[in-house]
């Protein structure tokens, strides 16, 4: 501050105002004893600075500054002292760490869900085939269910190439056969697609790729049928009851027994789509086995009179 | 309509058809709707003839019997009688009257024209009435024809009857005034 070498003494002012005792009782004991003098003046000036460093415990201020120090810098603020291009850089790294981790953490997640499927197949195949020697009904009600949990190694375009359909084929045909039977020998072609799609969990197949295996099936010789109706509506048939004369006979059974039907009465005796039976009594109206009757209430069908007489 | 009823008092006896709910809808199948029309043509020929009707008005008929049926709340709607209508023409049964083009009347033949034709040639060749003029008028309601199947004949179903006749060379139309002075000459 003075620049001059500083001599032993005493400020008046300073020191012996602050502790006249210390400098007689501390001396001693070899504590480091700073001595100003001030010559030229300004006495008066840095005893009032001390006095504001004292009072603010700067000490403190400025080693809490120090500890606040990295995140106030990664925070960008302070940029200016640490230089352009490697701020940039490592804030830059530091965004990408971040968000690699949170990627890994999710396909973390989904790769467990996926074992965790897996297992659940392979454990309700187990319990199946654990089952398969009780002809109980409830036990098979039951083994199926576990069967309708899913397909463990669905076929996929991968796996197969080229002949992907006809093996598809094979495949909805192992899986949709049992269903086809329960539902009375047909089903819509929309409900066996939903439900084997729900089966095949991570791979589903598309719409086409599923109508086109079910177009294999006569040429594969595989136990199910699909028919399209005039009116375009596809049904999966078991390749045994698919005959027309099946359907036919059944509707004139009906007729017999209950009189003139209507769509929803065969949908409600065959437990069926209400459209399957719709098109059912066309087609035995196709083959003049029944009559219509169009009134206010809706289409009723009877049996057909008008059929010559030979 | 100007007809005598024949058989007045005697209810039509309408076939089992009639009360089948499906006989008023016309049926997609072909080969039904071909059975089912061949009914209604035979319904329409036997209710006519029944009753003896000459002519039909498409939209008046088909809200009474035997297009309609109040028991089973059923009725054949006009564009399917028309198809019958249509078949009935085919086969000489009926011809389609009124506007050119349009197909609202037709005239019924419960009997064609050709068998009026030999009736009423039969009846003249009995009475040696051949080569005498006789108005048209008194062939259908005179008093000489009381009793003869053609008496009470519609003007329309009479004209072609004769028209059949005039083509045979049998006989010949006088035209009058009007169509009620229309006179005829028949031949040998």
């Amino acid at each position: 501050m003075c620049g001059a070498e500083l001599m032993v003494t005493t400020t008046a002012e300073a020191i012996a105002a602050e502790a006249p005792g210390a400098e007689t009782a501390d001396a001693p004991k070899g504590i480091t004893v700073v001595k100003l003098s001030f010559r030229a003046g300004g006495a008066s000036g840095f005893h009032a600075s001390l006095k504001d460093a004292l009072a603010g415990q700067a000490w403190v201020a400025s080693s809490l500054a120090e500890l606040t120090d990295e995140p106030v810098a990664s925070d960008g603020r302070r940029a200016t002292s640490g230089g352009g291009i490697s701020t940039i850089l490592s804030t830059a790294h530091e965004s990408e760490r971040a968000r690699d981790e949170t990627l890994q953490s999710a396909f973390a997640d989904l790769d467990a869900l996926t074992a965790k499927a897996k297992e659940i197949v392979g454990m309700a195949e187990h319990l199946a085939t654990q089952l398969h020697g009780g002809k109980h009904a409830p036990e098979h009600a039951f083994r199926q269910y576990l069967l309708d949990l899913g397909i463990d190694s669905p076929v996929t375009r991968d796996t197969a190439g080229a002949v992907f359909h006809s093996e598809l084929a094979r495949e909805l045909c192992d899986y949709l056969e049992h269903y086809v039977a329960q539902c009375g020998g047909s089903v819509a072609l929309v409900d066996a697609y939903c439900l084997y799609n729900r089966a095949r969990e991570f791979s589903p197949v598309f719409p086409s790729d599923f109508a086109q295996a079910c177009r294999k099936f006569a040429d594969l010789d595989l136990p199910l049928r699909l028919r399209e109706y005039p009116s375009g509506l596809l049904v999966l048939e078991d390749a045994a009851s698919a005959d027309d004369a099946l359907v036919l006979a059944r509707v004139d059974s009906y007729i017999a027994s209950f009189g003139p039907l209507t769509a929803s009465d065969l949908a409600a005796i065959e437990d069926c789509p209400l459209a399957l039976a719709e098109e059912r009594l066309w087609l035995a109206e196709r083959h003049a086995r029944v009559c219509r009757d169009e009134a206010v209430e809706g289409v009723r069908f009877y049996e057909n009179r008008f059929r010559p007489v030979q | 309509m100007a007809s005598t009823t024949a058989a007045a008092g005697e209810p039509f006896q309408f076939p089992e058809m009639y009360n089948f709910p499906p006989f008023f809808t016309r049926q997609p199948n072909e080969s039904t709707w071909k059975e089912q029309r061949r009914q209604w043509c035979d319904l329409v020929l036997a209710f006519y003839r029944h009753n003896r009707l000459y002519s039909m008005s498409l939209a008046e008929a088909v809200t009474e019997p035997p297009f309609a049926n109040r028991q089973l709340r059923r009725a054949l709607r006009v564009d399917v009688l028309r198809e019958v209508v249509d078949e009935l023409v085919k086969q000489g049964n009926a011809v389609w009257a009124g506007a050119k083009g349009t197909k609202d009347i037709c005239l019924v033949f419960w009997r064609k024209p050709e068998v009026w034709a030999t009736m009423i040639h039969q009846w003249a060749s009995e009475r040696g009435l051949f080569n005498t003029v006789l108005t048209v008028f008194e062939l259908a309601n005179g008093d000489d024809t009381a009793g003869q199947e053609f008496h009470g004949l519609d003007a329309a179903t009479l004209r072609r009857a004769l028209d059949v006749l005039q083509s045979q060379g049998k006989a010949q139309l006088f035209a009058g005034a009007s169509d009620e002075d229309l006179g005829v000459k028949l031949f040998a």
